[in-house]
């Protein structure tokens, strides 16, 4: 093996190494600009600076980093405890399972968009642009989504053709894109580059169209579609240009067929095909949240209690009009019942359709009522202009909506005046949350554990990108209005071009391998995995490569070893902690994203802590095994320090309530067993929090 | 040719061992047949000089159950080592250290204090405790030693194969005896049975969710087990994924869940430890002192996740006694 030592332009005191004839030791004083070869399957040992700054420098060596400079030669420890940290990370390369690079060809460059609302049609529009060829599939028989049905887009009502039709129109002119309404995802298989996608295409009945509308004129089923009602035959002024039969209502009683023969046709067959992408745009968009669970306010029980969506388009449409409204904020937001989450849209769809009744009716009397106005940036003018109309706001959470005497009557608190109030209306509005599109992501093999894809932005993978090629544009990312949706859309597109524009990706971060000799797929692991990268296939535990991340939670989860991260695989550290703990050290472990860089802080900041204080680098507060905990007591260190982030603050999700929970009860344990728990300390450290680490490591030095 | 000699000798153990071998039932003829037996205290009346008159390595395998405690047993082990080309640790307080392992919570003086003083059936008002060597009008009298640890089997002499169970189940146990006979003998160190986990033949692993959560850890003896579900979905510890397989599920057909016998897989030194990571990385609750709470709530943890292999974790005993 060889061992490269930095001193850091000379300014480091090295410490003098014997590790014998197997290590090799190449002294440099200049290792970030003159690079030593290193071949991708050679295993090295690099001492130096700091490994956020080694790995930069190295990102395709197979290295155990030891940092040499932050550790001992800043803040004056002595070159021994070098030596001491660099034959630890020998002992552990000796024994590492060495990362193998994960290489994914982009063999397909054109991709799938899903959904045709404003968000998949920016999409399709801008990449198509761009020379990719594009499929963009709508599960309705029109492009426009949500915002086809709207009548305005807030914050201040313009109409949403403003929006809509140039875009709708910028798309049509595309050489690059088919668009297929109707159209649903059955199946999709592959991965990044290269996947397959099963579609399936509903029959639309007309076949060639003048727009002249009399099959509406003979169609006798009437069809309640969001606060408006049409006909089972349609038409909505998007694209394509032509009528279409919701087969899920339509009799098929044939009187449109008599009045445009052979042009309607009511027996046309689901077409299947299948078409190849390199990247998939989830762009489902807005997904309304069941409001009738919300029991107490009788939405789908009580007459005219109604979504903002169905108001809107009862009030734009004429077959509304009501003298006295409430609009009730937060039905079922922001609720542990229901949705526990802010779906951030929503109090600006209250105040544009308190603006739609006041702008068409302006003596209509309207009520807000809502716990907290969230009208962020500048809604607030939206929030102030209808204040100025004498729209009644009111701080409260009404209990029940009920019909006495014929009319609706919303009981609730008013928090500014401290009253019970029962308002009478004709009208209810519930603005309610939205959730994530479950099943699409479902179809995409993407678990969403909380409530939309947010958790990987948590990951630092941003918004716009899900790991496996696979992006989101839009309300389907999170609920967001039309300028937020086109801006979201056109990152994803951009995302998505940066990923075609390569003949293929390379993965090198640490991943969880499994031994299937040794797993008996107990499933322990899979729910501990943040990213939903493990799954059974074939009665076998499987790793999705594109999925897993490195947090070494799953390894240390597996009751049987089975599970083992690259780098951070049990062999490797057990050696390192036997080859590094003497008595009377503290030990430690060291989340790489937060505590371990407050060590650095610390260095910087010249804050001293004892020499006898040796820090092991580690993936997660949730990758630290008990097993290592107990090892170092045995070797009578004075203490283990792990350290974390802060709760709900963890990069990877959840790691360090595993970390809290393993060390609660191996201190049940080791306290049975008469040790002094109190050696033990699990910490959360900020990333900056330097003096909070000296501190904590002073004290358990005393 | 002559028969191959084999010893069957007992430590720190139950009986449950012995009872094993008689639970091969007409099998047991095929071992007799097979084998002469050399020392069998339980069944046949040999003497520990007729074992020291062998020569080395006269014993084609000697099976030894129990774990170490007593100077006696330290000396018997060390002895058929000599004795023997193979020893087969039979069970799991010679594999792991078993129920009496669960001593190393304490020491000796406080296990003498305990049952020779403290129990409320005892009546002890001078105070006297077992000794080594007691003289009486009739001579010295002697006792083996106790000693303060309770050790593994290979802890105490080096061990060639491993048959675990509380007790061995008699399949195991005749599959381990013909393959000896026959020579067909896995990597020494090797345990004789499956090298995966438990979960791998439960019929009730089917029936267990993808996504293992729990929000609160419950005691057998206080909830009526399903005996169809998996233990660990219904939030009752079951050892079964840290433990090995090859016992045939016993525990589990009777509806209880898998306490550990087999002892760990082969890469797990601590399975006691191995366990609790799993279980804690498991409870799935978003919040930092609910999460506290549930992991507190673990009720005898020695007990639980070292019912059968506390002289074989990385910190094997009580501390500072």
């Amino acid at each position: 093996m060889r061992l490269f030592i930095c001193d850091c332009r000379g300014s480091m005191k090295l410490p003098k190494i014997d590790l014998g004839t197997d290590v090799k030791i190449e002294y440099h004083s200049n290792l970030c600009t003159d690079r030593p070869q290193i071949a991708p399957d050679e295993k090295v040992v690099i001492a130096g600076c700091s490994p956020n700054l080694l790995e930069g420098i190295f990102p395709d060596v197979n290295a155990e980093f030891v940092n040499i400079l932050e550790h001992v030669s800043l803040i004056g420890h002595p070159p021994e405890k070098a030596a001491q940290l660099i034959s630890a990370a020998v002992a552990k390369m000796n024994v590492t399972i060495p990362v193998e690079a994960k290489v994914f060809d982009i063999k397909e460059k054109s991709v799938l968009v899903i959904g045709g609302g404003v968000a998949g049609i920016e999409v399709a529009t801008q990449l198509s642009r761009c020379g990719v060829q594009v499929t963009l599939v709508e599960k309705s028989p029109f492009l426009g989504g949500t915002v086809a049905k709207l009548d305005r887009l807030y914050p201040e009502g313009t109409p949403h053709s403003h929006t809509l039709m140039p875009l709708v129109n910028g798309l049509y002119s595309q050489k690059n894109a088919v668009q297929l309404c109707n159209t649903e995802v059955t199946s999709v298989t592959g991965r990044v580059g290269n996947y397959r996608i099963g579609l399936k295409t509903k029959p639309r009945g007309v076949q060639e169209c003048i727009n002249c509308g009399k099959c509406v004129d003979v169609c006798p089923v009437e069809v309640s579609d969001d606060g408006k009602t049409r006909k089972a035959i349609y038409y909505i002024p998007t694209f394509p240009d032509k009528y279409a039969i919701d087969f899920e209502t339509c009799t098929k009683c044939g009187e449109c067929v008599k009045v445009c023969p052979g042009k309607i046709v009511l027996d046309e067959k689901t077409k299947e095909t299948e078409v190849g992408a390199g990247a998939v745009v989830v762009a489902t968009g807005l997904h309304w949240y069941d409001v009738s669970k919300v029991e107490e306010y009788g939405y789908g029980r009580l007459e005219g209690v109604m979504k903002t969506l169905e108001f809107e388009r009862a009030v734009a449409s004429g077959a509304l009009h009501p003298k006295k409204v409430a609009i009730v904020y937060c039905a079922g937001s922001r609720d542990s019942k229901h949705l526990p989450y802010c779906s951030k849209i929503c109090c600006l769809l209250g105040l544009k359709e308190a603006k739609l009744v006041t702008d068409r009716f302006p003596d209509t009397e309207v009520y807000v009522i809502a716990m907290d106005m969230r009208s962020y940036g500048t809604f607030e003018y939206l929030y102030n202009t209808l204040r100025s109309k004498g729209v009644s706001f009111i701080k409260g959470k009404p209990s029940e909506i009920s019909r006495r005497n014929g009319k609706l009557t919303v009981r609730t608190e008013d928090l500014y005046t401290n009253e019970l109030l029962e308002i009478e209306v004709d009208n209810v509005v519930l603005s309610c949350g939205f959730t994530a599109d479950t099943e699409t992501f479902g179809k995409l093999k993407i678990k969403i554990d909380t409530d939309f894809p947010v958790l990987f932005e948590n990951a630092g993978l941003g918004t716009a990108e899900l790991p496996r090629g696979i992006f989101t544009a839009g309300a389907a990312t999170f609920p967001s209005g039309v300028a937020e949706t086109l801006i979201d859309a056109r990152k994803a597109s951009f995302s998505v071009l940066n990923l075609l524009q390569q003949d293929k990706i390379e993965k090198r971060l640490p991943q969880a391998r499994v031994d299937e000799d040794q797993c008996s797929i107990c499933r322990m692991c899979i729910g501990t995995c943040p990213y939903g990268a493990i799954s059974i296939a074939d009665d076998k535990i499987k790793v999705n490569e594109e999925l897993c991340m490195g947090c070494g939670i799953c390894s240390v989860t597996c009751p049987s070893y089975a599970s083992q991260l690259e780098t951070w695989n049990e062999k490797g550290l057990s050696k390192q902690i036997r080859s590094l703990a003497q008595k009377g050290d503290i030990l430690a472990l060291l989340c790489k994203w937060s505590a371990y860089n407050a060590t650095e802080r610390a260095a910087y900041d010249r804050l001293t802590y004892p020499k006898n204080v040796k820090i092991i680098r580690v993936p997660c507060s949730g990758a630290v095994d008990p097993s290592h905990i107990m090892l170092a007591l045995t070797k009578e260190v004075k203490g283990v320090l792990i350290g974390g982030c802060y709760p709900h603050a963890c990069h990877y999700a959840r790691g360090n309530f595993r970390a809290r929970a393993r060390e609660q009860i191996l201190r049940l344990n080791l306290d049975l067993l008469g040790m002094d728990t109190s050696k033990i300390r699990l910490e959360w450290i900020g990333k900056d929090e330097g003096r909070k680490f000296t501190e904590i490591v002073r004290e358990m030095s005393k | 040719m002559a028969k191959p000699l084999v010893a069957f000798y007992w430590c720190a153990s139950c009986g449950g061992c012995e009872e094993s071998v008689v639970d091969l039932a007409e099998d047991i003829l095929k071992v007799v047949e097979a084998v002469e037996f050399r020392l069998f205290p339980v069944a046949m009346d040999f003497k520990y000089s007729d074992v020291e008159a062998l020569p080395d390595k006269a014993l084609a395998v000697s099976f030894i159950n129990g774990a170490i405690r007593t100077s006696e047993q330290k000396h018997l082990a060390e002895l058929l080592r000599k004795k023997s080309q193979l020893i087969v640790a039979y069970g799991a307080c010679a594999h792991l250290g078993g129920i009496p392992g669960l001593a190393n919570v304490a020491n000796r003086k406080e296990i003498f204090e305990t049952a020779y003083k403290n129990t409320p059936s005892t009546a002890n008002p001078k105070g006297i405790y077992p000794q080594t060597v007691t003289e009486t009008e009739y001579g010295k009298l002697t006792l083996p030693e106790i000693f303060d640890t309770v050790q593994t089997l290979d802890q105490t002499i080096d061990v060639d194969y491993y048959l675990p169970g509380c007790a061995p189940p008699p399949d195991l146990v005749m599959k381990s005896i013909l393959a000896i006979l026959e020579g067909k003998l896995p990597a020494k160190g090797s345990v004789l049975t499956s090298d995966k986990a438990l979960c791998e033949t439960c019929e009730r692993n089917k029936t267990k969710p993808e996504k293992l959560a729990i929000k609160d850890i419950k005691r057998i003896s206080h909830v009526i087990a399903d005996p169809e579900k998996c233990f660990l979905a219904e939030g009752i510890i079951c050892l079964g994924p840290a433990t090995r397989g090859g016992c045939g599920e016993r525990c589990i057909n009777a509806n209880m869940p898998c306490r550990g016998c087999f002892g760990p897989t082969r890469e797990v030194k601590d399975m006691g430890a191995r366990f609790l990571s799993g279980l804690a990385s498991i409870i799935d609750v978003d919040d930092e002192a609910e999460v506290e709470k549930i992991a507190k709530s673990v009720i005898d943890p020695i007990g639980l996740f070292y019912m059968y292999s506390l002289p074989s974790s990385i910190i094997n005993r009580k501390q500072g006694v």
